[in-house]
């Protein structure tokens, strides 16, 4: 699912100990410095936005707020944020993380180079989505050093959820139950799409979420968009909805249809339920089963073939009689099957 | 003006540098105060990544990603020929193909993500002309549809700083305050709101809202900030968690008196630089030069998004010329060694003949329940 970006982060996203202790992100760094040795790395810089903070918040718990954002992992000592604002601000940007040493990111280029010291290569991570800006001017900041991604090691580490992990994702599993509940109830009550989708934005909140976002239909069947063109001027029937809920930084995601015709949807969910039912670590879902893994992020990674340990949002969409309808589902894979956190209707 | 005039403006500008094709980018981020020309010239709100060529004969083609987004595009957008895609650069490319591109210029393109940049680098040759300032120029007035949007953005913004006032007290969350507020924008009819809101009994300047509880002696700053259809409307306040203290009340009147003879000052012709040297004045006769710049206060202001941001920030380091339709905010946003910083801002639009203030009711000091 793709939300469309918030011009600014608003929620409780203050690093909270009590939910993702200190002892989760150090097993997480020492993963990742492991990582680092093997790969030969002077140093390791990542990079987060607004949009794209998976490898930045699951290392230091930072969810960037404002724009881009870098952290400097070397390979022992302190980790360094170079967050945007105002010197003045980043007495707010250190409540996000339980990183201490957070400074205005103009200055990221320059101590990036000057800590590789006499080291070759500056590892990155999440630098696909870093603006071309920023990425020329580190570039020339380390010249003539290079540049290695690091992705492929890094990413299939965070997509696997810790115990701690998959308790927060549970809870936000419970918070999207709340939201497609008051979206149906609004829809059954005669609420338009627009307000129906604000009103489950509003009970996942209630029910205790830190965001709340949902796309519905435009058209009568159509697929779920942002709600900036949705109306409530006429009736649709029927509506999709998809919407995604975050609970201390971990995302639950799901898609429902309301409607008269209850032939679609069973299709829907028949097709769904024979996915799940031969989902486990290794399996490819059947085709028009679609799935990504998520978690810190919304997608993750393509859900082609599922991993175990690993978290996806597993979509149906069928169509009978000229109506789509969706069924989904969140799910825990392990080696011999999965565990359903949350199931649409 | 409306849409169709302002690319006339863009065309003007193409031909008199010789560009031939026009492509504008989209990171799809549409920030109140960063800029986007390519949303900006598209009137619309991309999901993800998107583009929009124009070619000097007039013609235009929006490109989006991702492609199950096209019912929302061309409902925003049905005027304008559309592709929607999830490969923004390969359809980027198969366009160029289809009808030999002439010079390029482009903006945007510094914003992009890394990978796709590159793509998109290699699309449009490494000698496509930056026309990001040249773009920004032309298209510095808003059109009467931007204006509309930003007068109801403003209105919400009022309204929901009401309801603040209404709805918050000691005890409450800074971060759970600031939710509150956007749902009920969002009920209001906005479609984003960049609210930036804290508070303390001391602050050195504003931010995102944190998870610290309101306490009795607090002052609440916020710039509240709607999106109405994409248009961005601004409103800064302060208030007091409790009743305030006398001094609070002198200085902020002191602040808002600053901001008024700012605004005063906007007409056709006269510099940015003008309108934020009228705020310095009062707060230097008042005894504050030595605050009147950073780390103390930021700037006076600053144009409102998505997509252009003329006439930029209200410094008195900018000397660009204020034009009719031009929309901004002036806010003193100050900080004073007496009560910490203080918010007041209003938002508004150059006239003919001076300015049109968007919003309804100028700052005063609030109170919420301690």
């Amino acid at each position: 699912m793709q939300i469309l970006e918030s011009t600014l982060l608003t929620g409780p996203y203050d690093w909270d100990e009590q939910k993702l202790p200190r002892s989760e992100f150090a097993a997480r760094l020492e993963r990742v410095r492991a990582a680092m040795s093997r790969a030969g790395a002077a140093a390791l810089i990542v990079h987060g936005d607004p949009r794209n903070y998976g490898a930045l918040a699951y290392l230091t718990g930072f969810t960037p707020k404002l724009g881009a954002t870098l952290a400097l992992v070397l390979p022992e000592g302190p980790l360094h944020i170079f967050a945007p604002g105002t010197p003045k601000m980043m007495d707010i940007a250190k409540r996000l993380t339980w990183v201490e040493d957070v400074t205005p990111i103009g200055n990221a280029p320059k101590r990036t180079a000057e800590s590789l010291g006499d080291g070759k290569t500056l590892a990155t991570w999440a630098f696909d989505t870093l603006p071309q800006s920023i990425y020329n001017d580190i570039v020339k900041a380390i010249a003539p050093r290079a540049l290695m991604p690091l992705d492929a090691e890094l990413d299939p580490m965070r997509r696997r959820k810790s115990p701690c992990e998959l308790a927060l994702m549970r809870d936000a599993a419970r918070f999207l139950t709340a939201a497609t509940d008051a979206f149906a109830a609004n829809i059954r009550t005669g609420h338009g799409a627009r307000s129906a989708g604000l009103a489950a934005e509003r009970a996942a909140i209630a029910a205790g979420a830190q965001d709340a976002r949902a796309m519905t239909s435009l058209s009568a069947g159509g697929a779920p968009l942002p709600l900036d063109a949705a109306s409530d001027d006429r009736t649709l029937d029927p509506v999709n909805v998809g919407i995604a809920v975050q609970n201390h930084g971990y995302w639950a995601s799901g898609y429902v249809t309301v409607s008269s015709d209850p032939a679609a949807s069973a299709k829907a969910r028949n097709a769904l339920a024979n996915a799940l039912a031969a989902a486990k670590g290794g399996a490819k879902l059947p085709g028009g089963i679609v799935a990504n893994a998520i978690g810190i992020e919304l997608e993750e990674a393509s859900g082609a073939s599922l991993e175990a340990g690993e978290v996806y949002a597993v979509t149906s969409k069928a169509t009978e009689g000229g109506t789509t309808a969706y069924a989904s589902a969140l799910i825990a894979v392990t080696e011999n099957g999965c565990e359903t956190l949350w199931q649409g209707p | 003006m409306n849409r169709a005039e302002r690319i006339q403006r863009v065309l003007r500008r193409m031909a008199a540098d010789r560009v031939d094709t026009l492509v504008a980018f989209s990171n799809a981020k549409h920030h109140l105060a960063r800029i986007n020309l390519a949303a900006h010239l598209m009137g619309y709100r991309a999901l993800r990544e998107s583009a929009i060529a124009i070619r000097a004969d007039g013609t235009q083609r929006l490109i989006i990603t991702p492609a199950y987004d096209a019912e929302r595009a061309a409902l925003r957008r049905p005027e304008v020929p559309l592709t929607a895609t999830d490969d923004l650069a390969a359809s980027l490319a198969e366009l160029l193909r289809q009808r030999a591109p002439g010079r390029i210029a482009i903006t945007g393109l510094g914003l992009m993500p890394h990978d796709l940049a590159v793509r998109l680098i290699d699309i449009v040759g490494k000698d496509a002309v930056p026309f990001d300032d040249a773009i920004n120029e032309v298209t510095a007035p808003k059109t009467d549809e931007e204006i509309e949007n930003a007068r109801k953005a403003v209105a919400i913004a009022e309204q929901t700083h009401e309801h603040m006032l209404a709805f918050g007290r000691a005890g409450m969350r800074e971060c759970d305050l600031a939710v509150e507020m956007n749902l009920f924008a969002k009920g209001l009819g906005a479609n984003d709101n960049f609210l930036m809101l804290s508070g303390g009994p001391h602050q050195q300047g504003v931010g995102a809202s944190s998870n610290r509880p309101l306490e009795r002696g607090d002052v609440i700053v916020a710039e509240s900030t709607p999106a109405y259809d994409g248009q961005f409307g601004q409103i800064c306040r302060s208030a007091s968690v409790g009743t305030p203290s006398d001094v609070l009340q002198e200085k902020y009147k002191l602040v808002v008196r600053a901001m008024s003879a700012g605004i005063e000052k906007i007409r056709p012709g006269v510099t940015v630089a003008e309108v934020a040297g009228a705020v310095d004045v009062v707060l230097t006769e008042a005894g504050y030069e030595k605050y009147n710049r950073p780390p103390y206060m930021n700037r006076r202001g600053h144009g409102m998004g998505a997509g252009s941001i003329a006439p930029g920030d209200i410094g008195t380091d900018n000397n660009t010329v204020l034009e009719e339709d031009m929309i901004f905010v002036v806010h003193p946003n100050q900080y004073l060694p007496e009560t910490g910083y203080l918010l007041c801002g209003e938002p508004v639009r150059v006239t003919a003949t001076g300015y049109e203030s968007l919003s309804k009711k100028w700052a005063e000091l609030g109170v919420i329940k301690a």
